[in-house]
């Protein structure tokens, strides 16, 4: 009699247990989060106006509106008009146009090859993809970093700085500007551009380069691990002290770069933004220049970019 | 008297409303064709509710009380609503939200007010809701139904079973059906195709045709036949009395380069020309074969080629020949009295053969213009 009552509980318990779990399973739906915009915009091919449910993988595809997507993560973002993303709960892919990231922290997104990621959470960012290879990056508040398709970071940027990065096809010397220091009995150097410390090494002696501003292109030792500071060893093929820094609008002429973004210098003009012509880096297979005027110059998602009312 | 004159001053009075109306409406257009209705025409609407709502999209941080005194202007603008509805659920304030999403459908019983509560209702998981609001948006649903389809069907994943909560109408099975086929969900599109294959309705045709197709390439004979409402071990259409699709279990008729084909009712007809290449298939078909013998029995009449055609039937299975009928001779043919020929042949696997007939030079014949008419294509089991 004991064990039939047992035997119930039990079969009542697991019952219950189903049930609940049944309830579960419907509950967590892959919904990530909301999108809402003015206009119409399509997702997933389909044409939709004022808002939707944004499932994991959905493709969307905004017109002359921008939208906002509000994810279940809390991370905020806008797609600009005329810009294509697919999203994830916890990356988007931009295929097109540009996006601004909110409350970021954990969400990355990917573009061309590069991944953009922030340092804090409450970083807002703008990602956006002029021309047909390269990525700008903005950071409005907070910092971000990036990170080339191995994982490794070619930029960190500060808040208030922009930066049009270009993977390159072919991995080509890596160049880098800024002040040469001697930390415990190694040779580091931040790169003005992409604030990436990298460690040199050099058949010359560099001691009486100490402390001076360098113009350093070399290759990178992928075997070799960088002391901690450092991402990357970069054997030095020339040093040379570095020009004054300066900076003119795209178009201007005059790069003395090694091709993508340092290309950008002349081919720049064409995707609006202005672009540092002296100070281009190239780390890990990513070229990067400053945009010059930092936001100011990086434009902005436009007076269309997402408003939370439906029409 | 006291009635007339009351009467007069509330006409004067609705006469001066109308024309002040009027006056606004003419000046609002005004200034939107100069171009200047960003600058004048938005303060002009002073205390509307589109007032509030432009002022929620221009100051975020004024959003929820802008909207709110945007419904308070006018509680029959659901587009307020539903934004005010949106705006608290990000806030985290669901109940509001739901409030606000249900006063919308209450004053707007179009499509947008009743998707929009159906996915509120399917992100807070309220199963009843959700399903009653998503029903209200398919009955009206006016594009494309697949956002509302996919909805459902994270919420049910039974396609049959969402079909008949969202309230099965042939227009919202064709939408499922082609959401099923999109997904690659074979059994569920089977199932949702028979249910529209039973209604019959002609616009209906290519889109099973479609789904036959896609169960073809997807190696899913039992489901494509049944679609098809087509047989195993048989030829559809073999006495050529429609016009041949070209889709699902129908022939496929190919134009030989340089030549031409041409059905009329109960035959099909070929021209080769001196330019058609050695090699070309003509007619096609997929049928659906279980290991054993079969003979193929069909009519035909050659004109014009040589004496051994280079026309012959096969049996392909994957791209690969597996049986290969004898070339066909002008005397064979209908000019000859002998109406009817048999090619009789074997499969060892069951599955999907491709029923061709062929057009193959036969080496050390000329390459001549002619003409050759199938007709009464018959595959029977031996």
């Amino acid at each position: 009699m004991r064990l039939n009552s047992l035997e119930a509980f039990l079969a009542v318990l697991l019952a219950m247990q189903l049930g609940i779990d049944s309830g579960f399973a419907v509950a967590a739906s892959p919904a990530i989060g909301t999108i809402v915009t003015r206009g119409a915009f399509r997702m997933n091919q389909a044409t939709l106006t004022s808002n939707a449910t944004l499932f994991a993988g959905a493709t969307i595809e905004t017109g002359a509106a921008g939208s906002l997507m509000e994810l279940a993560s809390g991370t905020r973002l806008e797609l600009g008009p005329e810009s294509r993303g697919r999203f994830f709960g916890d990356h988007l892919v931009l295929e097109r146009g540009q996006s601004k990231i909110d409350k970021s922290l954990g969400f990355r997104v990917e573009a061309r090859g590069l991944t953009v990621l922030s340092d804090t959470g409450g970083s807002t960012g703008r990602i956006r993809l002029p021309g047909s290879a390269r990525v700008e990056v903005s950071a409005l508040t907070g910092s971000f970093r990036v990170l080339n398709s191995r994982g490794m970071v070619v930029a960190k940027i500060a808040s208030g700085k922009a930066l049009v990065l270009e993977p390159q096809q072919a991995t080509g010397p890596t160049r880098v500007t800024g002040r040469l220091v001697k930390l415990g009995g190694h040779y580091l150097l931040t790169d003005e551009t992409t604030n990436i410390t990298v460690e040199l090494t050099a058949k010359k002696n560099l001691a009486n380069q100490i402390g001076q501003r360098l113009e350093v292109t070399g290759s990178s030792d992928g075997v070799a691990t960088p002391v901690s500071d450092a991402t990357e060893l970069i054997e030095v093929a020339q040093a040379t002290p570095a020009p004054p820094p300066a900076t003119a609008p795209a178009g201007a002429g005059g790069s003395s770069g090694t091709g993508g973004a340092a290309g950008g210098a002349g081919g720049g003009a064409a995707n609006g933004a202005a672009v540092s012509v002296t100070l281009i880096a190239v780390i890990a297979g990513v070229a990067a220049a400053a945009v010059v005027g930092g936001l100011a110059a990086s434009g902005s998602l436009g007076g269309s970019a997402a408003a939370p009312v439906s029409r | 008297m006291i009635g007339a004159r009351l009467f007069a001053a509330i006409s004067l009075a609705a006469f001066v409303f109308a024309a002040a109306g009027t006056l606004r409406l003419a000046i609002a257009e005004s200034l939107w064709r100069t171009g200047s209705l960003a600058a004048g025409g938005w303060p002009m609407s002073v205390g509307n509710s589109s007032y509030y709502e432009e002022l929620a999209v221009r100051e975020p941080a004024l959003e929820v009380s802008a909207l709110g005194r945007a419904v308070a202007a006018n509680p029959r603008d659901s587009a307020a609503w539903i934004a005010l509805g949106l705006a608290a659920e990000r806030a985290g304030d669901t109940d509001r939200a739901r409030y606000c999403l249900l006063q919308a459908e209450k004053v707007d019983r179009q499509y947008l007010p009743a998707w929009t509560a159906a996915n509120f209702f399917f992100r807070q998981a309220n199963d009843t809701e959700f399903w009653r609001a998503a029903r209200q948006a398919a009955a009206m649903f006016y594009d494309d139904p697949a956002p509302l389809i996919d909805l459902a069907d994270h919420r049910e994943l039974k396609a049959v079973a969402a079909l008949e909560r969202l309230g099965d109408t042939p227009r919202l099975e064709r939408g499922y059906l082609h959401f099923l086929i999109a997904e690659g969900r074979w059994q569920e599109a089977q199932e949702v195709g028979g249910r529209l294959a039973l209604r019959r309705g002609a616009q209906d045709r290519e889109l099973l045709l479609a789904l036959t197709d896609r169960l073809i390439v997807a190696g899913r004979a039992e489901a494509a036949l049944a679609i098809a409402r087509a047989r195993a071990g048989a030829v559809t259409n073999g006495d050529f009395r429609i016009e041949p699709s070209g889709h699902g279990f129908d022939w496929r008729m190919t134009a030989p380069p340089g030549g031409a084909a041409h059905w009329e009712s109960g035959r099909v007809r070929f021209w080769l020309a001196r330019s058609t290449p050695d090699a070309c298939a003509l007619l096609d078909q997929w049928v659906v074969l279980d290991p054993g013998g079969y003979r193929l029995r069909f009519e035909y009449r050659i004109d014009g080629l040589a004496e051994e055609t280079g026309l012959h039937w096969t049996a392909v299975r994957h791209g690969i020949e597996e049986a290969s009928g004898p070339v066909l001779t002008r005397a064979a043919g209908l000019a000859a009295g002998d109406r009817k020929t048999d090619w009789s042949f074997g499969v060892k696997k069951p599955g999907f053969y491709q029923l061709r007939l062929v057009y193959s030079r036969v080496p050390g014949t000329t390459h001549i213009e002619g003409r050759a008419e199938f007709a009464s294509v018959e595959l029977k089991n031996l």
